[in-house]
């Protein structure tokens, strides 16, 4: 595994879209990512992600699933007609398997449950730098 | 109680029937007493003569004097007769007859003949016969009144039968026949006093024949007779045509009558009244009388002119109800005897089924009641047992619906949980992670652990809301449909908002109510949760609900398309349920209502409006 400053030194010119709804979640997870990333653009639902994932490039994604107006699924099922090799990391409270293989079927990178286990994290973010870098 | 009703009738009805056997009883028992004392005093005299003591009687005293006869005769020549009379009486108390009823020569005959030896027809119930060895009826009886009065001894020989009865007197072994039609064929040997006895023959046929005006209109049908009858030479003499069955008796003569095997027999109206009775022939009647009559005379021996002289003056002293008194006693009293005896059994009969058809009900009567106890002791066992059962049910639908509001609670505070614990946990991290990273200043640190700080607060709040909120309080409470919804969207709306459900709410009522808020804040949100089942298990698109107070009014509607028709009646059905999940245990719209309409007495409805369905709850508010 590599040592933390080196993921975050590859991870720090990564340009992130962070989609969640609720904003209490927003800000507290904001917190570990700043750590992680210098360049974040927060969307607030499925909708918004799609939109702001259209008019920007983004080389990461990290959504939550259950959004008003577009679900997390949704949203990715829509940005991969638009870019197929964008990564995404999905962080969600659902556990149910369903989300689990349909999040599989659109070819996430990673599927992290809510609350975040800062370990499994950096696990998830070290796996994209590497694929990244290749 | 009843039983001893009945037992009682029963006793009362036995009493009533005994009296009145008793009743029928009585006459015959006089009756009896007084045919035996007159059997009793017939059967003396013959035997003992007019005296009970043997040695007293004049007969006797003669035939133990035996030897003095000649010396009495040999003084008779001395004496006149009345000097010999008054001696008599002197000694022996003995009058022969009344004053002057019998000539000197009479009287000296009754003391000389002593014994008068009689030939009966052993066969001619109830005029004359025989039984028990002892010549009965209503000529033995005025023969016995009239050797009382003339003091002479009785001697019955003994016959097989009537025609030997008339031989022995043609052949002087008798002197009398007590009771003997005059005929010509008898007057060659005998002499006839006049008659004492006068019937019509009357003619029997059975009752369903026309009755008939004289013989001669019959004459061509058959008749029976008993055999060795005076009666059928007379008959056949005058009509040379008749066909006569002569029969053993007259039992046979007069059943064959009733069997139909002759048309009619004749006969005297005692003898047909006595067999009539005695065999029970009902269906006999006298259809009319011949003109011939019974004429009844005692024969007596050609030779004894001077007993027949005694025999018609003993006969003449008998008066008419005297008469009456034997023909009575041999033929009436009889037939009423017997019919009362037959009403006595009849009655008894009667007595018997109207007791055993009472004891028969009273016995049915009994097992029904039984019956009846014991399908009411089943009964009320069964009304218990539903009872108990209703009870159990009942507490099983408090424990599940109970049990149903707790997994809802659950779910409300993990609901709730969900986004604090997140944040602690996000905090958490970021400590871990600043850490590492060397970052974690003392501002930052501080900072961090305020939030977690804060966040735990907001647990605990969560905790003490719900406990608030599904603690039992049976204390009616002032309260306005604002505070209730505020306290239930309290712990519901983030689960509603998160579940991307649209709330819309329109309150405007300021009411206030006396009531008990617990129960009706679950109701309240018990149908939110309905309304947000409904539209996430129909996914519906832009779901919402829509909460409106209106004065005493509060509506909970949803877009999810309504309660089809068919099952809107049985929504409030205990164990009732449309939801797929497996949480509906279909208590809850009951509960609801059971909370609404009879804790606080109020009113709660579903109606389907164009979007979906609203549930109506109506309170009544306090003015």
């Amino acid at each position: 595994m590599m040592e933390l400053e080196d993921i975050i030194k590859s991870t720090k010119n990564i340009k992130l879209l962070y989609v969640e709804d609720n904003q209490e979640a927003r800000e507290t997870t904001e917190l570990i990512l700043e750590e992680f990333f210098d360049e974040i653009t927060v969307a607030v639902d499925g909708e918004d992600g799609y939109t702001k994932f259209r008019d920007k490039a983004f080389d990461l994604i990290i959504t939550d699933i259950n959004m008003p107006k577009l679900n997390g699924l949704d949203m990715i099922s829509k940005i991969r007609a638009l870019d197929n090799n964008i990564s995404v990391i999905v962080l969600s409270a659902h556990n149910e398997p369903e989300f689990f293989d349909n999040s599989i079927q659109l070819g996430i990178d990673s599927y992290l449950l809510k609350p975040i286990d800062i370990d499994s994290f950096i696990d998830a973010l070290s796996k994209i730098t590497i694929n990244s870098s290749d | 109680m009843k039983k001893i009703k009945y037992i009682f009738l029963c006793v009362i009805l036995l009493s009533n029937i005994l009296y009145s056997s008793n009743e029928l009883i009585k006459p015959h028992k006089q009756l009896t007493s007084s045919i035996e004392d007159k059997k009793n005093f017939l059967e003396t005299q013959p035997t003992t003569g007019v005296y009970n003591e043997e040695y007293l009687t004049p007969s006797n005293l003669y035939i133990k004097n035996k030897a003095g006869e000649s010396a009495v005769n040999t003084i008779g020549e001395h004496i006149s007769l009345q000097e010999i009379d008054a001696l008599r009486k002197k000694w022996f108390g003995v009058d022969i007859g009344q004053k002057g009823d019998y000539s000197e020569i009479e009287k000296e005959y009754i003391y000389n003949k002593k014994i008068i030896k009689v030939c009966t027809n052993p066969n001619w119930t109830p005029i004359e016969f025989t039984e028990d060895n002892k010549p009965q009826g209503i000529s033995i009886d005025t023969l016995g009144i009239v050797a009382k009065d003339i003091h002479l001894s009785l001697k019955y020989i003994k016959t097989s039968s009537w025609s030997q009865s008339q031989e022995f007197l043609k052949q002087k072994k008798c002197d009398i026949l007590p009771a003997a039609i005059k005929t010509k064929k008898r007057d060659v040997y005998a002499n006839f006093t006049k008659p004492y006895l006068k019937y019509n023959l009357a003619i029997i046929t059975k009752n369903d024949k026309p009755l008939v005006t004289n013989i001669e209109s019959i004459i061509d049908k058959t008749m029976s007779r008993k055999k060795g009858s005076g009666l059928i030479t007379k008959l056949k003499s005058k009509y040379p045509n008749i066909t006569i069955k002569e029969t053993y008796g007259y039992q046979d003569a007069i059943n064959d009558v009733s069997e139909g095997n002759v048309y009619f027999t004749i006969t005297t109206l005692p003898v047909f009244s006595y067999y009539k009775n005695k065999s029970n022939l009902t269906n006999l009647q006298v259809a009319g009388y011949s003109r011939m009559k019974y004429n009844l005379s005692i024969a007596v021996r050609k030779d004894d002119k001077l007993l027949l002289d005694i025999l018609n003056k003993a006969l003449n002293k008998i008066d008419l109800s005297t008469q009456t008194l034997i023909f009575e006693k041999w033929t009436k009293k009889q037939v009423e005897f017997q019919a009362d005896y037959r009403l006595l059994w009849q009655l008894a009969i009667v007595s018997l089924i109207i007791i055993m058809i009472i004891l028969f009900f009273t016995i049915k009567q009994k097992r029904l009641n039984m019956k009846i106890q014991q399908l009411n002791i089943e009964l009320e066992e069964r009304v218990k047992e539903a009872i108990k059962e209703t009870q159990k049910k009942e507490q099983l639908l408090r424990q599940q619906s109970r049990f149903a509001q707790m997994g809802e609670m659950i779910s409300m505070i993990a609901h709730q949980w969900r986004q604090p614990l997140a944040a602690i946990s996000s905090t958490s991290a970021t400590i871990n992670l600043k850490t590492k990273l060397n970052k974690l200043d003392k501002d930052t640190a501080l900072e961090l652990s305020s939030k977690i700080s804060s966040y735990s607060q907001h647990l605990s709040s969560t905790i003490n809301d719900f406990r608030e909120f599904f603690r039992e309080n049976k204390e009616k409470n002032e309260t306005t449909y604002n505070e209730l919804i505020e306290s239930v969207l309290g712990i519901i709306e983030i689960s509603i908002i998160n579940k991307n459900i649209i709330l819309n709410k329109e309150f405007d009522s300021e009411t206030i109510f006396s009531t008990y808020p617990n129960e009706l804040k679950q109701v309240i949100l018990n149908l939110i949760k309905n309304a947000e089942d409904a539209l996430l298990d129909k996914n519906i698109e832009n779901p919402q609900i829509t909460i409106k107070t209106h004065k005493e009014v509060l509506t909970i509607s949803d877009n999810a398309g309504g309660v089809s028709e068919d099952i809107i009646d049985r929504i409030f059905d205990p164990y009732f349920s449309t939801k797929t999940k497996k949480d509906g245990t279909g208590l809850g719209l009951y509960m609801s209502k059971t909370i609404i309409e009879e804790h606080c007495g109020g009113s709660l409805t579903l109606v389907n409006d164009q979007y979906g369905a609203q549930f109506k709850i109506v309170l009544k508010g306090l003015k």
